[in-house]
């Protein structure tokens, strides 16, 4: 690693922001940073540094300190890569703001890789989420690396749903590695790295995510993504930076579009109407941009999975074809006594025919 | 002069002898009661003072010394204001009266000489006969509650000179008859009646399963989705009280003092539901007589809590022992009082703070960690103890109107009492008497699953992502299906729908 990368980490490790790498950068020699680093009062008199902080950061500025927390990181499966380094991703270095250091955990390689990202609102609707998941479903099993921010809502089902069709998944931090936000989704991180894919910050590990950090982390995942699916979100939502970024860096945006009166879906139908992004209606949609086609006429549940349905249960898929159902007119539909009802509905339900969703709705999966 | 009358004390709900030794000497005029008597017992002076004068009878103008023995036990209530009268008119040598040491007397007295009800009559006489005292006086008041304890002689009396004259036998009373419980049982069906309730179908098969395995319950649904209506008529499909069963209960609401004069005995399940606010010991009981709690007065019936997670998480913790063992130990300084609390828990909750979390009508305004943290507020050691979750929707209009005949809460009790004969059966000789209440021994033996259960129950676990701790209220849960639909072994059907019945294990909610 060169000397130049090595001062990048000795940096990350003070939280300053990307672009006063920038500026604190331009103070020392490239070859030789941190002796200039020490003998540098203009950086404390140009204001780029306060003071205080360059007394803290000239105390531990060495190269030894640098290579012993590397390593400490390579102990902890934390790969560390700047902007100077080879290995930074391609898809990054060409950002107006690229991100000058990269934490990564686990598979590395996925960066290359063809992604989509997959942002929208933390509170989705159950339409969001059956939506979202139907594209994911689809473009995660073609290969395609889903890339998402590990929030609550869209990204935690996006994130889940690659996972489950054994597809990799990139999961872009707004903190750092030790303090997952939201703490709920620790495990879903834990199985991310597991299963193949990949975490990635611009934060030291013991950094917290702060309110500000979260629109800045929008530009990784719009980097990252070589098209970017806007889910449902808000007039206020922060997905919105998401979409300015992935428009600034000329990506292709997919947008799933909403009932014209639903507030959770009022950005991904704005930026349809205004010609901003593409309307989606199914990962067919989506892949074509990827050069891949499969066949859009898969919806043979039967024969999806093989599993070899009861007359029972053909009537409950019958009365659930033209949409999601309470499980009150499920029962009414199909004129079923509710035992065997249940009984339908829990092995529909593991053999990925059906699925329940919050208020006791049952749908199809698709 | 000295005189001794004995009486009866109640420590929790078990009685206890207790003697009221009468000292009348001369000296300057004063009354005085010894024998750690409460408040209550000390102005016994009074009433009992105005009570013998206003009945004309003699008050001794002299220096009157009470003891209540044992003097160690504290003595709580009016009730002992009738032998305290009587002890101090038998020092009178002109007053003859017989044989005094035969009765227990028990009963309050009011300034016009009248006797007046007091609580707890029905596990005072229990006690006392188990200890083989045979005849009482007991106010006139308590008759319907007395009537049902056999082979003792139980005198009422309306009032101060009617017990004088009785025990001068100048006046003859008859010993109280003995009623039968069937009698007194109410031909009414308990609470509201299922068929009211219009939908709701998977509510309504959930509890009819609660009722058949004793399996605690959890609603989950929006504002007005009938929750509260579906726990009240919840006590309509439960299987009839035997008469040890209502003796226990009526022995609790009547120390409690909630027992209903004119039945005397509670024939119908008890439905309790304490509002959210209540207060921890309000609940578990204590305080410092140590009176029963709600949970305990809910003892073979139903507790019912709306907005589970509303109350305070110290008292929905209190809760623990209560569940898993039926009884709840009070301890305070002066005593450690055990009550039976042998309730089904039925809790009803809010998806979310608003209530409209998963509803079609209208859209939840909740964050998702208010979400989780609302839904945290029941911790797993808690969930652990309730097998069956369901959520529970709003019913349309159409549903509201429709003609459609909603089954009778009388047909869905035959098929409960049908699954409870199985269980009798399978219990005879073991302390459990319901499915949800086995062991883990007994669920092993009794829940065996085929080859198809196992292999469903496997696949369910891996793909809905159940947690751990659902594996055995599956189980439980799965039995009592099997025992509704008269089947002796658990069939892989009957796993399936247990399943279905777990909704907080699955991930959605977080």
């Amino acid at each position: 690693m060169e000397a130049i990368s090595k001062f990048i980490v000795f940096l990350s490790q003070f939280d300053i922001s990307n672009s006063k790498y920038n500026k604190v950068i331009e103070y020392v020699d490239i070859k030789n940073p941190f002796k200039s680093f020490i003998d540098c009062p203009g950086i404390v008199t140009d204001k780029v540094l306060t003071g205080k902080q360059y007394t803290a950061m000239k105390e531990y500025a060495s190269e030894e300190n640098v290579d012993k927390y590397i390593e400490e990181m390579a102990e902890r499966g934390i790969k560390v890569v700047t902007i100077y380094d080879e290995e930074y991703p391609s898809k990054l270095l060409n950002l107006p703001d690229a991100p000058n250091i990269l934490y990564c955990k686990g598979n590395y390689d996925l960066m290359e890789k063809p992604a989509l990202a997959v942002v929208g609102t933390r509170e989705p609707s159950r339409y969001g989420i059956l939506s979202t998941e139907m594209v994911v479903k689809d473009v995660a099993a073609c290969g395609i690396v889903i890339v998402s921010g590990l929030a609550y809502g869209i990204d935690g089902v996006a994130h889940r749903k690659c996972l489950s069709v054994g597809g990799f998944t990139i999961a872009v931090l707004a903190g750092g590695f030790d303090n997952i936000f939201p703490s709920q989704h620790k495990g879903l991180a834990d199985e991310i790295v597991e299963k193949g894919g990949l975490l990635v910050s611009e934060y030291r590990p013991k950094a917290v995510a702060q309110k500000y950090t979260f629109p800045i982390r929008n530009r990784i995942i719009a980097g990252l993504g070589d098209g970017v699916l806007i889910s449902e979100a808000g007039m206020k939502s922060g997905t919105i930076y998401t979409k300015n970024y992935a428009l600034e860096y000329g990506k292709n945006v997919y947008a799933l579009p909403g009932q014209i009166d639903s507030k959770k879906s009022y950005l991904p139908n704005t930026i349809i109407k205004d010609g901003q992004a593409s309307l989606v209606m199914s990962g067919c949609d989506i892949l074509a941009d990827y050069h891949i086609n499969i066949n859009n006429q898969n919806n043979n549940l039967a024969k999806n999975s093989g599993y070899q349905l009861s007359v029972e249960e053909e009537k409950v898929c019958a009365c659930l074809e033209n949409g999601m159902k309470n499980i009150d007119d499920v029962a009414k539909i199909t004129n079923l006594n509710i035992n065997i009802l249940n009984t339908c509905l829990t092995t529909l339900e593991i053999n990925e025919i059906i699925r329940r969703l919050p208020g006791g709705m049952i749908a199809l999966c698709k | 002069m000295y005189s001794k009358v004995k009486s009866f004390g109640l420590v929790g709900i078990e009685g206890y002898p207790l003697d009221v030794e009468v000292d009348v000497s001369n000296g300057l005029p004063g009354f005085e009661i010894v024998g750690l008597a409460d408040t209550a017992i000390k102005e016994a002076k009074e009433r009992v003072k105005n009570a013998i004068r206003n009945s004309a009878l003699p008050y001794p103008i002299k220096k009157i010394s009470i003891n209540l023995a044992p003097a160690d036990i504290k003595k709580v209530g009016a009730l002992y204001d009738l032998a305290i009268a009587i002890a101090i008119l038998s020092c009178d040598k002109e007053i003859s009266l017989n044989n005094i040491e035969d009765y227990v007397f028990v009963g309050e007295l009011s300034f016009d000489g009248n006797v007046k009800r007091v609580k707890g009559i029905l596990p005072l006489l229990i006690s006392a006969r188990q200890m083989g005292f045979k005849n009482f006086i007991i106010p006139a008041d308590n008759e319907k509650e007395a009537s049902f304890i056999e082979n003792i002689n139980v005198y009422c009396v309306s009032n101060l000179i009617q017990t004088v004259n009785f025990l001068k036998g100048e006046e003859k009373i008859n010993p109280l008859e003995t009623r039968k419980y069937e009698e007194s049982k109410n031909a009414v069906a308990q609470g509201l009646d299922f068929c009211y309730v219009k939908g709701q179908k998977m509510a309504k098969r959930a509890l009819e399963i609660a009722a058949a395995g004793g399996h605690n319950v959890i609603m989950i649904g929006p504002p007005g989705s009938g929750k509260s209506m579906l726990a009240k008529c919840f006590p309509s499909i439960l299987p009839d009280m035997t008469f040890e069963e209502a003796l226990e209960v009526t022995k609790i609401h009547s120390i409690a003092g909630e027992l209903d004069q004119n039945e005397g005995i509670v024939s119908k399940r008890p439905f309790r539901s304490p509002h959210h606010t209540a207060s921890t010991i309000s609940l578990t009981g204590g305080g410092s007589n140590s009176k029963p709690g709600e949970i305990s007065l809910a003892d073979n019936g139903v507790l019912f809590l709306d907005e589970f997670p509303e109350y305070t998480r110290h008292t929905i913790e209190t809760l623990r022992q209560p569940l898993e063992d039926g009884v709840i130990t009070v301890a305070r300084s002066n005593s450690t009082i055990t009550y039976p609390a042998n309730f089904t828990l039925i809790a009803s909750m809010n998806p979310c703070p608003c209530g409209y979390y998963g509803s079609s009508d209208r859209e939840c305004k909740c964050s998702a960690s208010q979400i989780a943290k609302y839904i945290s507020k029941l911790s797993g050691p808690i969930m652990d103890r309730i097998d069956i979750h369901i959520e529970v929707e709003n019913v349309t209009y159409d549903q509201l109107n429709s003609d459609t005949k909603e089954e009778l809460s009388q047909e869905i009790k035959k098929r409960v009492d049908r699954a409870r004969e199985i269980q009798n059966k399978r219990f005879e000789n073991s302390k459990t008497f319901c499915n949800s209440k086995m062991n883990v021994a007994q669920t092993k033996k009794f829940c065996k699953l085929d080859k198809q259960g196992e292999e469903l129950l496997r696949n369910a676990f891996e793909k809905l992502k159940l947690s751990a701790r659902a594996h055995d209220r599956i189980l439980k849960v799965a039995r009592t299906i099997a025992d509704l639909d008269g089947c002796e072994n658990i069939q892989a059907k009957h796993i399936a729908e247990a399943i279905s019945y777990r909704t907080l294990d699955r991930k959605y909610f977080q």
